[in-house]
């Protein structure tokens, strides 16, 4: 089965602190299976300003973040050093990130249901909230005259 | 565990590929399989087009942006690709890679503006 659409997040936490809400709010979307986790990478800077990452299941189990394991069930690769580099350019020392890559599940039933019913994917495309943005004042704008 | 050194990886292979997906792609209704077929050739394309637009990875893609909103064009899946953390580049085949460029944009996978743009860079 091919994968679903692939996202990646990269959640920043400046000067390592950690709050509750983010998890829970991704556990959800796990557990309804609307998001499916398919790589996942800790990323750290320390204060020097030196780069590391560690796989979700290496973090310890006493850190504050080390619910995200719950996340991740298997790792499939994604996520390479190269991208850890990239995604590191933008921390400040002293800070770590978590990089998500997940699948969009939800799509999956969807797009067999369009397949089964001899559908055709003309389109499917995510737009940039600034397009969303100017199509939605162009709307606004004729509506005033 | 995967391997993670030496390779690949999403954010790096998004960035590369940004160039040339990111400018011919705006698309927008009859375009969209013409688009999806510069898309495929852009990919195609782009393990003898790495080096050379690996440190333009950014910039390309936010050009292509507000090319899109200037066409007034919905742009493709281009998540917001941090700057490529550019290794040392190997050398290029400017030759090979110009003569690629004039291929694409002969056979309709390139604009005129696109061509030039992407010559203008792979010259600069």
């Amino acid at each position: 089965m091919a994968l679903a659409p692939i996202e990646l997040l990269v959640i920043g936490f400046p000067g390592n602190q950690f709050t509750g809400g983010i998890l829970p709010e991704l556990e959800m979307l796990v557990e309804k299976g609307v998001i499916t986790v398919v790589d996942a990478l800790l990323i750290t800077k320390d204060k020097e300003g030196t780069v590391g990452y560690l796989e979700f299941d290496q973090i310890d189990a006493g850190e504050a973040i080390a619910g995200l394991r719950r996340l991740l069930t298997e790792s499939n690769g994604l996520l390479s050093d190269e991208d850890v580099e990239e995604f590191a350019a933008a921390l400040e020392p002293g800070s770590s990130a978590a990089a998500l890559v997940f699948e969009h599940t939800w799509f999956t039933p969807l797009r067999n249901e369009i397949v089964d019913s001899g559908g055709i994917l003309l389109a499917n495309v995510r737009v940039p909230g600034v397009v969303v943005d100017e199509v939605l004042a162009a709307v606004a704008e004729l509506e005033d005259e | 565990m995967p391997r993670r050194r030496g390779r690949p990886g999403i954010a790096g292979t998004m960035a590369r590929t940004a160039v040339i997906a990111g400018t011919a792609t705006a698309v927008s209704g009859g375009m969209q399989r013409h688009a999806q077929s510069k898309q495929q050739a852009a990919y195609e394309q782009d393990s003898a087009n790495q080096a050379a637009y690996e440190s333009q990875a950014q910039m390309a893609e936010m050009q292509a942006q507000m090319n899109a909103l200037q066409a007034q064009q919905a742009a493709p899946v281009v998540p917001a690709a941090p700057a490529a953390a550019a290794p040392a580049a190997p050398a290029v085949d400017t030759i090979a890679e110009l003569k690629q460029l004039a291929d694409m944009k002969s056979s309709g996978l390139l604009t005129d503006d696109e061509f030039a743009a992407a010559k203008a860079k792979l010259l600069a």
